[in-house]
């Protein structure tokens, strides 16, 4: 064990992560503006916007990551004739991705809002797009805190897939050091450590809020 | 009427030393539903299944992955290691396997948890009221009834581990990723070949949905539990 090796290499492993956190905060920005987008579709009653709505969701929640990161590297250069670079691609797939997942937690939390609410919003002249943006989706996304700072987690933890296209984020720069350095045992659980502590901050801050809802609910 | 208080010790035991059972302890402490299924020496044994649950929810699966294969047979002794890498052509899919499923039975736990927990607690206190010693009580009383509970969850978990596997392509595992990339780099056809992949991860996960559907539908006990769909 030399765990000199991580010292040497600290800036430059950090770069790595610095880009993870970029990586996963557009993520999550994106992720759930769409993930709205089609949590909404999905409770709409006109089909048009229900059946592609379901189909989208189902879809990408039936496939690994890694694939939909593939499919979007081959698909971008038939859609746009050229490629996207690499952060680009990375950054497209995880939001089309993960706004399946967060389309999935936004529309149990629209669900687990009283009728009564929206009536009310309704019969106080309220469009339906009003009743929604003003009412219904603020105390839905309220309810689902606890939820989505759980899929921020794993969003953070997906990042390391952007590995694959060759993206210089944490986990690649420590591959690439261990390349160099030959310095396996170390290096790895010195990845696994710093995803650790992100991830437990994130787990442990969800729970918090749970707990926290539920004293308020009651 | 020392032997209900023995049987309720040796209880304690058996959630304390198995991965499953150990979880249970202080998740819920407050909430007293379930007291008995709290353990009693709770600092003597400070290393158990939560941190394990903790430690793998909390790291990607990739980094666990790497571990497994680049970190773990250098920990080994020089024999071990030497036969490893002379003898296990295919070491690339044990790691993989290892990986996943030390990865899975975590997420696993924290169903069977979730599942046991749900089990009213009348059904112990009947179960030890007959006689029955812990462990009968367990595997003809609980475990039946948890694992029907946790048929829905179970599926979920089947199908991300099922997903999780295409990262042992990032190893070099020739699974369905990783053939769909190959036969890009020698046919230019990417697209083609991802969306043929696609469409086995959605075949094979379609199927998986239906037959779990066809044995949660055999299985479940008339008002025990609420089916969704």
């Amino acid at each position: 064990m030399d765990f000199e090796v991580i010292a040497r290499n600290f800036p430059f492993m950090l770069g790595g992560l610095a880009l993870t956190i970029q990586l996963a905060l557009i993520t999550l920005a994106g992720g759930l503006l769409l993930g709205i987008i089609l949590a909404v579709a999905r409770l709409s009653s006109r089909s048009w916007l229900y059946y592609p709505a379901t189909a989208y969701v189902h879809f990408f929640r039936g496939l690994p990551l890694i694939l939909v990161i593939f499919w979007i590297y081959f698909l971008s250069p038939v859609l746009t004739g050229r490629s996207l670079n690499e952060f680009l691609a990375a950054v497209v797939s995880f939001i089309v991705f993960e706004a399946a997942y967060f389309a999935e937690i936004i529309r149990a939390g629209i669900q687990s809002i009283p009728r009564g609410q929206a009536m009310a919003a309704h019969s106080s002249g309220l469009t339906s797009f009003q009743c929604m943006r003003f009412v219904i989706l603020p105390q839905a996304l309220r309810n689902m805190i606890p939820a989505l700072v759980t899929q921020a987690v794993v969003i953070f933890q997906d990042t390391s897939l952007a590995y694959v296209i060759g993206l210089r984020e944490f986990l690649r720069r420590v591959n690439l050091v261990d390349a160099r350095e030959a310095r396996s045992v170390e290096l790895y659980l010195f990845a696994g450590l710093v995803y650790f502590i992100f991830c437990s901050i994130g787990s442990l801050c969800s729970q918090r809020l749970e707990h926290r809802r539920e004293r308020n609910s009651l | 009427m020392a032997t209900p208080i023995r049987r309720h010790v040796s209880g304690r035991r058996l959630h304390h030393h198995s991965p499953v059972f150990a979880g249970l302890d202080h998740h819920h402490a407050p909430g007293n539903r379930h007291r008995h299924l709290q353990g009693a020496a709770v600092a003597s044994d400070p290393i158990r299944s939560k941190h394990y649950v903790q430690v793998f929810r909390n790291t990607p699966f990739l980094v666990q992955l790497f571990f497994w294969y680049f970190a773990a047979p250098l920990l080994l002794p020089k024999p071990a290691q030497e036969w490893l890498y002379n003898h296990v052509p295919d070491y690339s899919y044990w790691a993989g396997v290892t990986a996943l499923g030390t990865y899975t039975a975590s997420r696993l736990a924290e169903q069977f948890r979730a599942g046991l927990l749900s089990i009213p607690r009348d059904q112990y206190r009947a179960a030890y009221s007959t006689g029955l010693t812990t462990f009968q009580t367990y595997r003809y009383v609980i475990v039946p009834y948890a694992f029907r509970i946790i048929i829905p969850p179970f599926t979920t978990e089947f199908l991300t581990c099922f997903k999780n596997s295409a990262l042992t392509m990032t190893i070099g595992v020739m699974e369905i990723t990783h053939t769909a990339y190959y036969v890009d780099s020698f046919t230019w056809h990417g697209l083609e070949t991802t969306t043929a992949a696609s469409l086995t991860y959605l075949f094979i996960s379609g199927c998986v949905v239906l037959f779990m559907w066809f044995v949660e539908k055999r299985l479940h006990i008339p008002g025990m539990i609420a089916r969704g769909r």
